[in-house]
């Protein structure tokens, strides 16, 4: 599963926490803490596509990291329910 | 276990032998060293091949494993710190030494989550330190192998790359979780804090810490995602009702007291993930675990480090082991 192949709402609800997948890779856990914090105060569509994209760029860099491909195959096989 | 702590002649011969050298040890004997391709930090306590000791007659040495491609050793400053997740190898990481209480330490905890490139490259170090016999009279360093320049302020840093058929990956060992207690939000980004959120209401931290009276060796837990980062209690200046910590407290993050932790050592050892074990190159541990766990004398498993004044794993963190394991791909 590629990083290209994940939604991009996807990333919004990992992002605004109306998903909560248990991660594995620290970098991911921590990055994904300190974004979320940002957007408690701002939830302005660039506010999340900047978010998105220092998470996706996380995700790219570490991706060789079992631990990452792990939380990708997590975040490929969620389904947003509307 | 492999021998890690070394004579300061027994050390000048790997630095002569071009090894690539993480070292630990006190200030006089770095300063024996030669040139060559090592950083260190000033700390008289490890965790060693016999368990917790301090020792200020010898060095803890960290020897990089030969497969790796290339090292290169850079100084950074409070100023251009801020580079430092760029510059970080694609397949590698970066081992970084901060002196505690530095610029550059405050910096580097306060900012980090806000430079570019946050996380995206595996950064591990530590907080160098001083004996606790003359904390505040005594200034923990930093020691630039290459040149041995001793340094007070600023971070040694080894980008470390590696062969295309092996992986690093950093991880943190930390017994505490969240007790049961309240929450407490912080209205800014600081090392001290006074007026809090306590539970939603706005109260005296240093009152609060009194009339509860908590027992402060246990730090404050916040939940990253699910990593459990601490930030530990420096002290409290009733006069002032200011409570102090060894990393900064972050607004907009819920902490929690840990929960107490009867036995340190049986904690660790339950955590230590086995199969990792042995590849594991580098490790370091708090001296707030050294001290209020009593390590002296006892083991961690087999895993051996220096005991630090403050511990790295992508951010700064707290009373928390951080490890760092060489994997194949």
């Amino acid at each position: 599963m590629g990083i290209s192949e994940i939604s991009d709402d996807v990333w919004t609800d990992v992002l605004l926490g109306k998903v909560n997948f248990e991660f594995e890779c620290l970098a991911v856990k921590i990055l994904l803490a300190r974004l979320r914090i940002r957007l408690n105060t701002d939830t302005s569509p660039a506010a999340v596509q900047q978010c998105t994209a220092e998470l996706k760029a996380l995700f790219i860099k570490l991706e060789y990291l079992p631990s990452v491909k792990n939380d990708l195959g997590k975040m490929s096989r969620y389904r947003r329910v509307s | 276990m492999n021998k890690v702590l070394y004579n300061a002649n027994e050390v000048a011969d790997k630095i002569r032998q071009g090894k690539n050298l993480l070292l630990a040890g006190d200030e006089s004997l770095l300063r024996q060293l030669p040139e060559g391709r090592w950083i260190a930090g000033t700390i008289p306590y490890f965790m060693a091949e016999k368990g917790g000791i301090c020792t200020q007659d010898s060095v803890f040495v960290t020897e990089l494993p030969s497969y790796i491609t290339r090292t290169t050793i850079k100084r950074y400053t409070s100023e251009n710190i801020i580079n430092i997740y760029q510059e970080i190898p694609q397949n590698g990481f970066s081992v970084m030494i901060i002196p505690a209480s530095s610029r550059t330490h405050f910096s580097f905890a306060l900012n980090a989550p806000k430079y570019e490139g946050f996380a995206t490259g595996q950064l591990i170090g530590w907080v160098s330190g001083v004996h606790l016999n003359v904390l505040g009279k005594k200034i923990p360093k930093v020691v630039y192998g290459p040149g041995n320049e001793v340094l007070e302020d600023g971070a040694i840093v080894m980008h470390v790359e590696l062969p295309d058929d092996k992986y690093a990956d950093i991880n943190i060992l930390n017994i505490f979780q969240p007790g049961n207690g309240d929450s407490i939000l912080f209205l800014e980004d600081s090392f001290s804090a006074g007026e809090v959120l306590i539970n939603g209401l706005k109260r005296n931290l240093a009152d609060y810490v009194a009339e509860k009276n908590l027992d402060t060796r246990l730090p404050l837990v916040a939940d990253y995602c699910g990593a459990m980062i601490n930030t530990s209690f420096q002290g409290i200046d009733s006069t002032a009702k200011i409570v102090n910590f060894y990393a900064p407290v972050f607004r907009g993050i819920e902490y929690k007291q840990a929960a107490m932790v009867s036995d340190y050592v049986a904690g660790f050892c339950r955590m230590m993930p086995q199969s990792n074990e042995e590849n594991i190159v580098f490790s370091c541990n708090c001296i707030l675990n050294y001290l209020y766990s009593e390590l002296e004398s006892k083991q961690t498993g087999n895993i051996t480090g220096p005991i630090t004044f403050g511990e790295i794993a992508y951010q700064l963190v707290n009373q928390t082991m951080v490890y760092i394991a060489i994997c194949d791909r």
